[in-house]
């Protein structure tokens, strides 16, 4: 708690704003869009931490909502030519919180135990409705998506990179902005009792399913979000987004970055984007290493790999 | 003189097990009632089932003249009953600080609050405090509740507890796995604090001498029934009660 106010700390916050805004400045689109790309996952991922590391609740779903907002853009900028920059972004989180709202309640309210299987049907089930509902989807082909427009601007990840990596680092501060609020607010607090001792948190009065429930719906504002920033990125959404080893990259960026750290999530996919970049490049065997590192995580970086890092230096400078 | 706490015919089996036998119990507001008895006689069970967190077999349970039976622990905490655990009960990735905070924040209706920051609130702070204060606890408030020796713990979870300002309050062993020094210190907190806002009580508790020191009226339970109930100076000169107690002392 005492970190976040040291000047210390507002320097090193600065000092991160300043190299994003930078990244531009390379001159390279390339880098311009993976930084996109790792921005667009951190969103994802900083939603999906509320729920995993301060509600306690694991998702296998969360493709759904990146993959509802992806598509909602998808298919009102090709469908119906609608691609005013607000209104498209609006209607996709929207719809994804929609899903997520219901979806949610099912999952939290009444099957506690079955959380984690459930979201995962959920996600499978909308998998298999690209397929169906291929008019509006285009089915295994997936659709394109044109760029959006603000003030005569167009912002797309085909056309100027500049423009659109600027877009997606305001989305993501504000993400990282409010995601820092409700973590430290009496709701956010709440949940933690909940992730800590649910039964705890109920004796103390919190109703606890009904805030697992809310938190769902939050996580799921942020996986709309960011879906909605990755479609005109690709320029091209496929059903993929919605099959559950997609769920699975928000969770794996998440324990590694470390679910119990509050930017976790963002070095996380920050360290995924980058890492698969890298190894998609030599091997074709990218689900393959995706899988062992999950499991060298899992087996030796308990807290993810930031959380375990700290931990130890801190144990190290206590010992001096 | 209507009871603030009744209940009627309170019956829990598990399986064919009958915990707790036709518990008919009347608690009178602003009295400290004790509950003794050998380990298996059913009295956790009944506080579970008086704050919700277990559902009778049969039987009904009245707050202040409310049926509450069956109702989630979550709205008879927002009643006015709050409980205290057997074994400690506590967030434990949370500081001790932010423990009662949740508690003091989730008493004042102010829990549902997601754009305001928890240290900006003077009120919930201090109200925080204050009850870290009387319970010993002010000086531990930026550990994490898991870093607490289990003495402190069991404070803390008692101290979650009377955050919640609560009418009525369920202790379940409050000095259990307490150092004998500490008992007392702990107990004189509860009494103290329970006296000053006369707020009802009804506590589990071992040790006799305690017991005796601050309850209005013991109940002794056995094998899930109600043997004994009388003023401290009747239960403590019935000689079947005594040998049954010292029985379980020695447990
Ligand atoms: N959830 C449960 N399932 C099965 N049996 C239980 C359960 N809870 C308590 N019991 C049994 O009920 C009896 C009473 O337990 P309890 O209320 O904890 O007694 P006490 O608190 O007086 O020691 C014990 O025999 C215990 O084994
Ligand atoms: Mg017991």
């Amino acid at each position: 708690m005492g970190f976040q106010n040291t000047l210390y700390c507002k320097v090193l916050v600065l000092t991160c704003i300043l190299l994003l805004l930078s990244i531009p400045l390379a001159g390279s689109s390339y880098l311009n869009f993976l930084a996109c790309m790792a921005l667009v996952y951190s969103i994802w991922a900083l939603g999906y931490n509320l729920l995993l590391g301060y509600t306690g609740l694991l998702s296998f779903g969360h493709g759904a909502y990146f993959g509802l907002g992806a598509y909602t853009v998808a298919i009102l900028t090709t469908r119906y030519s609608i691609q005013s920059l607000p209104v498209v972004l609006g209607t996709a989180i929207l719809v994804s919180t929609f899903f997520g709202t219901i979806i949610g309640y099912l999952c939290a309210r009444h099957v506690a135990k079955y959380f984690a299987l459930l979201t995962l049907a959920f996600s499978q089930l909308f998998y298999a409705l690209t397929f169906k509902l291929y008019k509006w989807t285009g089915g295994s082909d997936g659709i394109g998506v044109k760029p959006l427009k603000l003030l005569g601007l167009e912002f797309s990840g085909i056309g100027d990179t500049v423009s659109y990596y600027y877009l997606v680092l305001l989305f993501f501060l504000l993400s990282l902005y409010t995601s820092w609020r409700i973590v430290n607010s009496p709701f956010g607090k709440a949940l933690q009792a909940i992730r800590d001792n649910p039964l705890k948190a109920e004796s103390i009065g919190i109703p606890v399913k009904r805030y697992k429930w809310y938190a769902f719906i939050v996580s799921t504002v942020y996986s709309g979000l960011a879906g909605a920033l990755y479609a005109p990125l690709f320029g091209h959404v496929v059903p993929d987004l919605f099959h559950f080893s997609f769920s699975g990259e928000v969770l794996f960026a998440t324990l590694l970055g470390g679910h119990r750290i509050f930017i976790g999530p963002v070095i996380g996919a920050i360290v995924f984007t980058i890492a698969r970049s890298y190894i998609t490049a030599v091997t074709i065997y990218w689900p393959l290493v995706l899988g062992l590192l999950l499991v060298i995580v899992a087996l030796f970086f308990p807290h993810g790999v930031i959380g375990t890092l700290y931990t130890t230096l801190k144990g190290r400078f206590r010992r001096l | 003189m209507r009871g603030i706490l009744v209940t009627k015919s309170l019956t829990k089996f598990f399986g064919g097990f009958k915990a707790v036998d036709n518990v008919n119990l009347t608690l009178h507001e602003g009295t400290v009632t004790s509950i003794v008895g050998p380990n298996g006689a059913g009295k956790t069970t009944l506080l579970n089932m008086i704050s919700g967190v277990v559902k009778p077999s049969s039987g009904r349970i009245y707050f202040m003249g409310r049926d509450i039976t069956g109702l989630p622990v979550h709205k008879i905490v927002r009643m006015g009953i709050a409980r205290g655990f057997q074994i400690p009960c506590v967030c434990s990735n949370l500081t001790t600080l932010d423990n009662v905070r949740v508690a003091v924040l989730s008493r004042m209706g102010k829990l549902c609050n997601m754009f305001k920051l928890v240290d900006g609130d003077g009120e919930v702070y201090s109200k925080a405090t204050e009850i870290l204060k009387t319970f010993g606890l002010y000086d531990k408030r930026d550990l994490l509740a898991q870093d607490l020796s289990h003495g402190d713990r069991k404070l803390l979870d008692i101290a979650m507890a009377f955050a919640l300002e609560p009418k009525l309050i369920l202790l379940d062993e409050p000095t259990s796995g307490v150092s004998s020094s500490e008992k007392n210190r702990i107990m004189k907190t509860v009494e103290k604090v329970i006296r000053e806002k006369g707020i009802t009580a009804l506590i589990v508790e071992h040790d006799m001498d305690i017991v005796f020191s601050y309850s209005d009226r013991i109940i002794v339970m056995y094998d899930g029934k109600i043997i004994a109930d009388g003023e401290p100076e009747e239960i403590m000169s019935d000689r079947r009660i005594e040998s049954l107690l010292l029985g379980c002392e020695r447990l």
